[in-house]
């Protein structure tokens, strides 16, 4: 398993070859695995069997995703935005509070606002293309002691936080976000050093962290997206008739992944649920409190340490599409 | 035996001939020694916080929260900083019963050989450092440190200065070499504990 | 496949050959990483590699090292091993072999202020060593002991090792220290058993049972009451910091750092060192973590490496559907560690070694953590055996008329003690799951 990135030889596409697919987090049972693994047939059928994708496991991480495509390590990778919050806050506009509350817009914001932006990025950083790229909104605060019913329950819990994003928004509600990577997330629950942790429910039982856990709080923190990322220079090593064909496979595979990973999320709050982990549902009211409380991540969001220029306008133009 | 040199050397004889190389050895042991004591003064400072943040959880009720991330930072810092004075000290861990079985001499070509190719692999180290903050930079990677937002590559920055500081270290071994003095410079005050490990 | 094996094999070879030749652990790791990644690859990995240097050393688990090392290193200066030692012979001098079976107790006593096998020995042998010699121990028994109650120190929290491992595959800390407790306990019993049965065969050889014949004058320039006081004191330390553990008081890293500061005031409180010293403490502990930090991160861009290429991914792959039932490749894995510790320095051993075998056999379902405790069992064997044998090494320069073969020949029923430890985890494992499950 030496040399497998492409060398990017245009156009040229008669011999077989092996290309590398990264996935950053790998998770058991993730959403982002279970799609991962079905690249190689994508792949496969568009190229009649001439490319073989070997999925990657863990070698980098999300926030070197790019500089490794860049380099030409992979021929494409996975990456939820979720951990790119840190370096692209911009593609984390879906989960600025109460941004987004109907899932039904959720398709035409991805495709008007986000995608422009992540692809602007990606081709920026990586000269690479984002051939899929699918919103969910599966994330929920987890709580090990308290429940959190109302808005006002926010105020002075310790909750992870992984990115300048997170800290925003934690603060907006009057909680302490505290930094720490993800696998001291559950020795820190167990200990109580922390109160809670925000995740997508369909990670939690993957990690464990169900043992640690009590409480599903259930505030509309909104939009996360799974991406997957051809570099150019593959996608230019395909005959034609070969690109078009994984452009296709590639849409295809979108269209599927919503539906399915809706049923992930439900299937896993169920799973859940049977673990004993109680599902806090806010009321209407409390949800209007969380949002009208997460008033000054906009502006944050809008400012030089968040998006910049490009957060207003895309705040500006969901808005026009959510009309709130 | 890890980290032991042999008996002592006495002070190095051609002093005439090897002026300014010894110049260029003192200078970089001070240097070497100075971010030695910041690595002391950086465990003291982790000490106390730690300290601190179990009597605020218990006693004030009020963690800072950010002790960990504090823990986290100053013990890579603590090691980037000690790369070079480990280095001239020789405390860094190796096993040397086969050099101990050599004949003086032999062993001396060995320690050259050894010193040359320890040389290699730190210029390679310090590329990975000067790689991994280039494209850090690149890539505009941001790290929390105490909650604060901070690009990444200044952090990695750090990791660049240990790894140059342990290839001038790495060079004062092998001037030292050309000396005659192959010993290096035993520190003043290292009991059994340390030389043990 | 054949590909997987051919490049481990000839990647440990090869740090093999560098180790031998007195090339520095972390530059041997950092050589192998650094060239395969050069020679493997047909681009640019560089920039990954010294990445994985730093978030290798920039860990919240690994924070506990410095912070343990340094509480180890005030206890030592403020010896209170001594007092403890001291207090368990007065107590066994009418015992026949008492002198040995204080060893290893006051060596269970240091374990638990220390994360370090070989300080252990050091400590101990410089104690405990010229003084059994003196009063007719065998060399070998007494060396033995000493060497053998050493590896305690990894063992039993707090250690060092644990502390690695756990960094290195994200098993909890916390459960590694608890479940390290009975197996040493257990190790303890049999390290006295192995002296019980040495001392009937000195017996039968001389006609003598050594021991007993300490004076008053053992308890040296303190007095009874003193010793009694500052030992309670010391042990009220240990039960503080291992109990907070236990009982989620504090994480396993702000227990280094309480244990560091109380470690300071005791030792400042009983008069044993002033600032000054508690400083040189202070700088003996930034050697001493910047050492093992340093192979750390050495250790990171190998993993990096291994990742890339993933070998480690295809031996699960193909041990999985081998056919082999899980036990034998346990039992494999163990052969291995034995051999690779008769050469192999242990940080460098767990170092060079997890990054491949944890994800293999935790691939296969094998519990992490009481793969940890076997791994930690099976280095502490590697100890103790030449020709690589740290422990014996520490011994060496402990002057007391004893030769290396007397250290290594005495140490040898012993690693009988901890292969025995071995089997009785391997078929109870409950000896190494039950206290931690306790607490989770
Ligand atoms: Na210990
Ligand atoms: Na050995």
């Amino acid at each position: 398993a030496s040399s497998s990135a492409t060398t990017g030889s245009e156009g040229e596409a008669s011999g077989a070859e092996t290309v590398q697919f990264a996935l950053t987090v790998s998770i058991a049972g993730s959403p982002g695995n279970t799609s991962v693994e079905m690249i190689p047939d994508i792949v496969s059928e568009a190229t009649d069997g001439r490319v073989t994708v070997e999925i990657v496991e863990d070698v980098v991480g999300p926030t070197e995703l790019l500089p490794a495509l860049s380099a030409n390590r992979f021929a494409g990778g996975h990456v939820y935005t979720d951990y790119m919050a840190a370096t692209y806050p911009a593609w984390h506009v879906g989960a600025v509070p109460g941004l987004i509350l109907n899932e039904d817009d959720i398709p035409r914001i991805m495709e008007e606002v986000v995608l422009p932006v992540m692809n602007e990025d990606v081709t920026r950083e990586a000269d690479a293309t984002s051939l899929a790229i699918v919103g969910t909104m599966n994330t929920v605060l987890w709580t090990g002691d308290q429940p959190v019913p109302t808005a006002a329950d926010w105020q002075g819990l310790s909750i992870r936080a992984n990115s300048a994003f997170t800290i925003q928004t934690f603060r907006a509600q009057g909680a302490s976000p505290i930094e720490m990577p993800f696998s001291e997330v559950y020795g820190s629950l167990e200990r109580q050093i922390i109160d809670g942790t925000v995740a997508s429910a369909t990670d939690i039982k993957g990690v464990s962290l169900h043992e640690v856990l009590r409480y599903g709080n259930f505030f509309p923190l909104g939009l996360s997206s799974n991406q997957f990322i051809f570099t150019n220079s593959f996608l230019d090593s395909l005959s034609d008739d070969e690109r078009a064909a994984l452009e296709e496979g590639m849409e295809e595979f979108e269209e599927g992944l919503f539906p399915l990973y809706q049923e992930q999320y439900e299937a896993s709050l169920a799973e859940l649920s049977e673990l004993g982990i109680e599902m806090v549902e806010p009321s209407e009211s409390e949800v209007e409190a969380y949002v009208e409380n997460g008033q000054p991540v906009y502006d944050w969001f809008a400012s030089e340490e968040g998006a910049g220029e490009r957060g207003a306008q895309m705040l500006s133009e969901i808005r026009d599409i959510t009309g709130h | 035996m890890p980290n032991t040199s042999p008996s002592a050397a006495g002070p190095s004889a051609a002093r005439s001939r090897t002026g300014p190389l010894k110049t260029a050895v003192s200078i970089i042991t001070v240097i070497s020694r100075v971010f030695g004591y910041l690595a002391r003064a950086m465990l003291v400072v982790m000490t106390v916080a730690f300290c601190y943040e179990v009597v605020a959880r218990y006693v004030f009720n009020a963690p800072t929260g950010v002790v960990n991330q504090l823990g986290a930072v100053l013990t890579s810092m603590i090691c980037v900083a000690m790369l070079g004075i480990a280095l001239i000290d020789r405390e860094h861990i190796r096993v040397d019963i086969v050099l101990n079985r050599l004949r003086p001499s032999a062993r001396r070509w060995a320690e050259l050989l050894n010193e040359v190719f320890s040389l290699a692999v730190i210029s390679a180290l310090f590329a990975a450092g000067v790689a991994a903050v280039t494209t850090s930079y690149e890539s505009h990677v941001q790290e929390y440190f105490l909650n604060i937002a901070i690009d990444e590559w200044l952090i990695l920055l750090s990791l660049v200065i240990g790894f140059g500081n342990m290839w001038l270290a790495q060079l004062a071994a092998l001037l030292q070499w050309f000396m005659g003095d192959d010993t290096g410079a035993a520190d003043e005050e290292l009991p059994s504990y340390a030389e043990a490990i | 496949m054949e590909a997987a094996f051919l490049g481990l094999g000839g990647m440990f070879a090869l740090l093999i050959v560098l180790l031998l030749a007195g090339v520095r652990v972390g530059i041997a790791l950092g050589a192998i990483a650094l060239l395969g990644l050069w020679i493997g690859f047909d681009y640019p990995l560089l920039d990954g590699a010294g990445l994985a240097f730093f978030e290798s050393i920039n860990s919240l688990s690994l924070t506990a090292i410095p912070l343990f090392v340094l509480m180890g290193e005030l206890l030592l200066r403020a010896k209170f091993v001594d007092d403890v030692y001291r207090l368990m012979t007065l107590i066994l001098q009418k015992v026949p072999g008492g002198a040995a079976y204080a060893n290893i107790g006051s060596s269970v006593i240091f374990a638990s202020m220390s994360g370090s096998s070989i300080a252990n020995a050091a400590t101990m042998g410089t104690v405990a060593g010229p003084t059994m010699v003196k009063l007719g121990y065998s060399k070998r028994l007494t060396f033995g002991s000493i060497a053998a109650g050493g590896t305690l120190g990894i063992l039993l929290p707090p250690s060092t090792v644990m502390i690695m491992y756990g960094g290195m595959t994200g098993e909890s800390i916390g459960a590694l220290f608890m479940a390290g407790i009975l197996p040493g306990i257990i190790g303890a019993a049999l390290f006295c058993l192995v002296i019980f049965v040495g001392s009937l065969i000195h017996r039968r050889k001389t006609g003598v049972i050594p021991g007993g014949a300490f004076d008053s004058g053992v308890v040296g320039e303190r007095s009874l009451g003193q010793t009694v006081v500052s030992v309670v004191a010391v042990l009220s330390l240990i039960v503080f910091i291992l109990g907070g553990i236990y009982a989620g008081l504090f994480s396993p890293t702000e227990s280094a750092g309480v244990g560091a500061g109380a470690a300071l005031l005791l030792g400042l409180g009983f008069r044993r060192f002033n600032l000054k010293q508690a400083w040189a403490a202070v700088g003996s502990t930034v050697y001493v973590s910047a050492a093992v930090l340093f192979i750390i991160g050495a250790a990171g861009m190998f993993s990096y490496l291994l990742k890339y290429l993933g070998y480690t991914a295809d031996i699960s792959a193909w041990l999985s559907t081998s056919g082999l039932p899980v036990w034998v490749i346990v039992l494999l894995v163990g052969v291995f560690y034995l051999v690779l510790g008769l050469f192999i320095e242990s940080t460098s051993l767990i170092v060079m070694t997890i990054p491949v075998v944890y994800p293999i056999l935790s691939s296969l379902g094998v519990d992490g953590v009481w793969l940890g405790i076997i791994i930690i069992i099976l280095v502490e064997i590697g100890l103790i055996t030449p020709p690589v044998g740290m422990n014996l090494f520490v011994l060496q320069r402990v002057k007391a008329g004893q030769t290396f073969s007397d250290i290594a020949l005495g140490s040898l029923p012993f690693v009988g003690a901890l292969l025995a430890l071995v089997v009785l985890i391997s078929v109870f494992p409950s000896i190494v799951t039950w206290l931690p499950g306790l607490s989770g």
